[in-house]
Parts: structure tokens; C-alpha cells; sequence
């Protein structure tokens, strides 16, 4: 019969139930300590997981960035979203990204990791207004925009059968600029005097019948000569020698509007006039001039040449470059070259010191643009320059004489050009009174398919981080 | 009631050696187990910390390198004496133990990182325009099991 006294009392075979429990409890402890270590170290894994996911996304977008201009824009998928951003998203493959693929084998291991992206454009400006005085003005001309671009990478770690993996999504945003640098003529019939229409000229002088109708003028240069060529005969610029005042009644018999690949060296000038300008308003003509499509904005030329643009040797052209010194302006060294595409626009003085060329034929055009100054050319040593030479001023006032005109000053030295020349004024006597001056049309560059220089914003706008999403497996 | 008391004492006389020897074998084998337990954990919580200090001084290396820019890292290696590999010393393992700054000043790691030596290495991909960064942490005493921490990140041109 059971007896709880003799149960409670009795000490006979306690010590075996005492050394279960105290085993019990002993390994309580020690399976939750192990419980947590593992715990510790599963954090650490996530972290690393995370972590990694994190580098191969910036590694992608590091690739995917870094030939964007001269490899991914050439044409295709790419090229038609940037010039159409209202259309679908273009994906990004591992393919695309060979280099960014041998990491992630590397670091996660073959087989055991996914990687996909998107390429969007968003918040497109399609019209630039901008407000000019009281006047708001509609900056944009055909895909011109400004925007952003949207890259999203999904990167999946660890196999598609392993139950902690999971995608993390990496979002990236930047400014983005769509700029026209040269348009076919027929594509701007009605619309005047847009930023690519300098582009049609060899020779653009705004005030040229005030200036050129002197007799006087051409005794400056009676022992030397200006010669306007091309590059192609089947490619010609025209010549605009402009300059009736505003009240003048008979506008358009004021302009004379040719082309030519003669010696213009008389006012009429000889050649074959093949025509005349319609009434267009040219007094107002500020090509580039809306600063929503600015690429880059320098504060000097040290900026500019010290920066990532150039390694002293070659300036790195892309879009629209504005620098605002205009009590020093913008001077370029001896010897520079250029490659790529685009503006450089001064609102001081521009000074060429010799040499400013192309460092390969299928560079250009590489406009350079002063609004507020002069162009001073071979102040150095003459030299060749392959660029557009444009000093067109803002503040050009036909209605006065005395108002500052803008001119390309070369020095006394041989004016030796490939590009074209816009200016206020010729300044005929700038150039040498010896030797043959020469203005060669680059039909090359300043003629053909419309032009769109692409500028993606190198800062950050947005990141946006998703880590280890378990919904979306890879 | 000298019966019951009698009974009462043999009930108190129960500790046998049988039962004290099962009992000191069972304890045995648990503080055994237990204790190769612990020791295991102890290892486990020791190697993951050990591990994250070596992943954060790669990271850290990665991070410093790649922060510089495709630019800054092109314009450095064509510089006739790299001032990069003078100071992290590229290609080589370089004992962890201060970060120098610009001033001269430094900052000493803890004593826990000075058990890491770090190699950098940069190797540029002119034609796709970008450097691959990749940073290598190793004990620098056997102090973690794992061998080293690789970490590689490519670096990318921002204006093309």
C-alpha cells in the first residue's frame, strides 16, 4: 500500500532522480547556448548574404555605368528607350555583365546566386519651360528632355532550392540629359532658330552688313585671304551675313543667305547667291541656351581640366558643359584634344592657345560657345582648330551700334579652321594680312543624322534597398 | 513502535554503492557532453566573431579603395610612384595596425583586428573601364579556423 510518509521521508534511491534532473537542467542551458551561438552566427550570415548581395548590385551597376555612352548607347534596346523614355523598361542580363558574373561566382559561388535588372526612364521633362523675363519659354526641341534613370538589379543568393534564399532588390537613380547636338534641316522647317540650326552655317555673321559693307574692312586682309571651304563638296554649310536693324521695313532683303565653297572676298559677295532667309528673327538666335539640358556645370576652366573630364591631354566631351568664370572664361592649352561629343559653353572670354583638334576622326562636333565675351584664338602660337568657334552675344542689340558685339580674335595669325564660325562680327583684321585664312566646313560632324548627346548625372539621386525579400524567391 | 522506528532507519540506509555509481557515471557523461558543448559553441561564437572582424576589414579596404573612383584610381596608377600603394601597399599583405591619415595622425585598430593582415589588390580593365578591387584578410596567427576573406567589387567610370 502506497504511503506518503515513506515516499517523502525515505531517502533510499534519491540520488538517481536528483542527477536526471540536475542532467535535465545542465542540458537545458547547454542546448540553449548552443541554440543562441548558432543563432549569433546565423546573423552574421544574413549580414554577409546582404552584404554581398549589396556589392555585386554596386559592381553591376558600376559595369552596366561605366560604357554606357561609348558601348550601350550605340544602338538597340538602349538607344531607343533613351530617345522614346515614355516606352517599356529594357532588362539587364548577366550577359551584359560579364565581368560582374566572375565576382559573383567568386564571392557566392557558381551556380548559386541570380542576377536581373531593369532600366527605366522616369519623370521626363519633356518641355524645359523656362521663364525669360515674363516670357515662359518652351526649351525642348524633338527628344530633347531631362529625366531620370531608374536602375533596379534583383540579386538572389544562395540555390533556388535552399530555403533561406531570397532576392534583394537594389534601386538607383540618376539625373539624366537629352540634348540635341544636331539636327537634319528638314526636321526644323517653321521653327526657326533652334540651338542644332548653327550647325548649317560655315559662315554665320549676325551683324555682317553693318560690318562688311565698308570698303574699308577688306583692306585688312588685302594681302592675305579668307578662304571658306568644306570638308565635302555634297555636305555644304551656308553663309548668313545678317545685320538689318529691327525697323528696317525690307528685313529679308537685308539677309544673304548662301552657299559656297569660293573665296568670299568682296561684299556683294561674287559666288552664286542661291537664295535668301525668310523673316526669321535671328537678333534673339541663343542656341543652347536652355540650362535644363546643361550637363555639367564648372565653376572655372581648372574645374573642368582638373576633374574627370580630362587627364591633360584629352578633354572628355558629352552634352552640354557650362562654365560660369566670366572674368577669366574659359582657356584652352596648346595641344588639347577632344573626344566625344558636345558644348562647351563660357559666359566670359574663350581663349584658344594654339592647337585645339579632334583626337579621332569620328569625334565631333565640339562647340565652343561664349554668350557674354570674345573668342581670342592662337594666343599662344597659331594652331589648328577643329571645333565650332561661336560668339554670338545675349545681349546683341541690332538696334544699336554701340552695343558689344562678339568676335573670334585671331591674333594676327593665320586663321586656320575646321568647324564653322558664328559670331556677332568677323573681325576681319584679327586674322593674318599674309597668308591664307581658311574656314573649312566639317561637314563630317556639323551634317547628318540628328545628334543626341546622353548625359547621365555621375552623383547618386536615389538609392532604394530591399534586402532578402522571401516572397520573391530567385 | 520500535518496529516502525526500526523500519523508519533502514529506509534512511538506502544510499547504495550501486545507486552512488550510476549516478557519478550518468553525471560524468553529461558534464563530458556538456562541456564539449560549450566548448563547441564557445568555438561556433568565436570563429563568427573573428569572421565578421576579418569580412569588416575587407570591407573596410573595399570600401576605402572604391570610394576613391575609377578616375582618381586611373589617375593614381599612371602617377609615376603610386602614393596608393605606398600607403596601403598594393599586392603585398600588410599587417593590420593603424589607419594613417591625411594629417599624419593615425588611428589604432583594437587588438582584436591586429590578428588580420590585408592584401589589396587593383587590377584595371581598360577596354570595359573598370578596376576590380579585391581585398584579401588573413589571420595573421592561425586565429580562425575559415582560411581567408575574399571580397571583389568592380569600380566603374561615371562619366562616359
Amino acid at each position: 500500500m502506497f504511503s506518503a510518509k515513506k515516499f517523502l521521508f525515505s531517502t533510499k534511491g534519491f540520488v538517481l532522480p536528483m542527477v536526471f534532473f540536475l542532467i535535465f537542467i545542465m542540458g537545458t542551458f547547454g542546448a540553449w547556448f548552443l541554440f543562441s551561438t548558432l543563432h549569433s552566427k546565423n546573423t552574421f550570415d544574413v549580414y554577409f548574404r546582404d552584404e554581398t548581395a549589396r556589392i555585386l548590385s554596386e559592381s553591376a551597376l558600376a559595369e552596366w555605368r561605366a560604357t554606357l555612352v561609348s558601348k550601350r548607347f550605340k544602338g538597340g534596346e538602349i538607344k531607343n528607350l533613351l530617345l522614346n523614355p515614355k516606352s517599356s523598361p529594357v532588362a539587364i542580363t548577366a550577359s551584359d555583365l560579364p565581368r560582374t558574373v566572375e565576382i559573383a561566382n567568386r564571392l557566392a559561388g557558381s551556380g548559386r546566386w541570380s542576377l536581373s535588372g531593369l532600366v527605366s526612364i522616369r519623370n521626363v521633362d519633356n518641355e524645359l519651360l523656362e521663364t525669360v523675363g515674363v516670357v515662359k519659354k518652351k526649351g525642348a526641341f524633338g527628344n530633347e528632355y531631362q529625366g531620370t534613370m531608374r536602375l533596379t538589379f534583383h540579386i538572389g543568393l544562395g540555390s533556388s532550392s535552399q530555403s533561406g534564399s531570397a532576392l534583394s532588390h537594389f534601386t538607383y537613380e540618376f539625373d539624366l540629359k537629352v540634348a540635341c547636338l544636331r539636327s537634319e534641316p528638314s526636321g526644323r522647317t517653321n521653327r526657326g532658330y533652334t540651338s542644332s540650326a548653327l550647325n548649317d552655317y560655315v559662315l554665320y555673321i549676325r551683324d555682317g552688313k553693318q560690318e562688311l559693307e565698308p570698303a574699308a574692312v577688306w583692306t585688312s586682309v588685302a594681302n592675305g585671304t579668307l578662304t571658306i571651304g568644306h570638308s565635302d563638296s555634297n555636305a555644304k554649310g551656308k553663309i548668313f551675313l545678317g545685320g538689318a536693324k529691327a525697323d528696317e521695313i525690307e528685313k529679308t532683303g537685308k539677309f544673304i543667305f548662301m552657299e559656297t565653297g569660293e573665296h568670299l572676298d568682296s561684299i556683294p559677295p561674287t559666288p552664286r547667291l542661291i537664295g535668301r532667309t525668310g523673316p526669321a528673327e535671328f537678333s534673339q538666335f541663343l542656341p543652347f541656351s536652355t540650362s535644363l539640358l546643361r550637363s555639367f556645370n564648372f565653376l572655372n576652366s581648372k574645374e573642368l581640366f582638373d576633374g574627370p573630364f580630362c587627364d591633360g591631354k584629352v578633354l572628355k566631351l558629352n552634352g552640354i558643359y557650362f562654365i560660369k568664370d566670366s572674368e577669366n572664361g574659359l582657356v584652352i592649352p596648346n595641344g588639347l584634344k577632344y573626344e566625344g561629343k558636345g558644348v562647351l559653353i563660357s559666359f566670359g572670354n574663350i581663349r584658344i592657345e594654339g592647337n585645339f583638334s579632334k583626337n579621332s576622326p569620328e569625334d565631333g562636333p565640339c562647340i565652343l560657345f561664349t554668350w557674354k565675351g570674345n573668342i581670342f584664338a592662337n594666343t599662344v602660337i597659331p594652331g589648328k582648330i577643329e571645333a565650332s568657334l561661336v560668339a554670338l552675344r545675349y545681349d546683341f542689340n541690332p538696334m544699336s551700334s554701340t552695343s558689344p558685339r562678339g568676335t573670334v580674335n585671331f591674333s594676327q595669325r593665320k586663321a586656320n579652321v575646321l568647324g564653322n564660325l558664328l559670331v556677332d562680327r568677323l573681325n576681319l583684321e584679327s586674322m593674318s594680312s599674309s597668308q591664307n585664312n581658311t574656314i573649312i566646313y566639317d561637314s563630317s560632324s556639323l551634317r547628318g543624322d540628328d545628334l543626341y548627346s546622353i548625359t547621365v548625372g555621375g552623383q547618386l539621386r536615389r538609392l532604394g534597398v530591399v534586402l532578402n525579400e522571401k516572397d520573391s524567391h530567385p | 513502535m520500535m518496529e516502525s522506528r526500526r523500519k523508519l532507519c533502514r529506509a534512511c540506509l538506502g544510499l547504495s554503492l550501486i545507486e552512488i555509481m550510476i549516478a557519478l557515471v550518468f553525471l560524468t557523461l553529461a558534464v563530458v557532453s556538456m562541456f564539449s558543448f560549450f566548448s563547441f559553441s564557445n568555438r561556433g561564437f568565436g570563429d563568427a566573431y573573428r569572421e565578421t572582424i576579418a569580412r569588416s576589414l575587407a570591407q573596410e579596404g573595399l570600401e576605402w579603395v572604391s570610394g576613391l573612383g575609377y578616375e582618381k584610381l586611373l589617375a593614381l596608377q599612371t602617377a609615376p610612384q603610386n602614393p596608393l600603394a605606398d600607403r596601403l601597399g598594393l599586392e603585398t599583405f600588410v599587417r593590420v595596425g593603424k589607419v594613417v591619415l591625411d594629417d599624419g595622425s593615425f588611428i589604432q585598430y583594437p587588438e582584436e583586428y591586429r590578428q588580420f593582415e590585408r592584401k589589396i589588390q587593383i587590377i584595371h580593365f581598360p577596354g570595359d573601364r573598370v578596376f576590380l578591387i579585391r581585398v584579401t584578410v588573413q589571420p595573421a596567427e592561425n586565429a580562425i579556423r575559415r582560411g581567408n576573406i575574399i571580397l571583389e567589387k568592380l569600380v566603374g567610370a561615371e562619366y562616359d
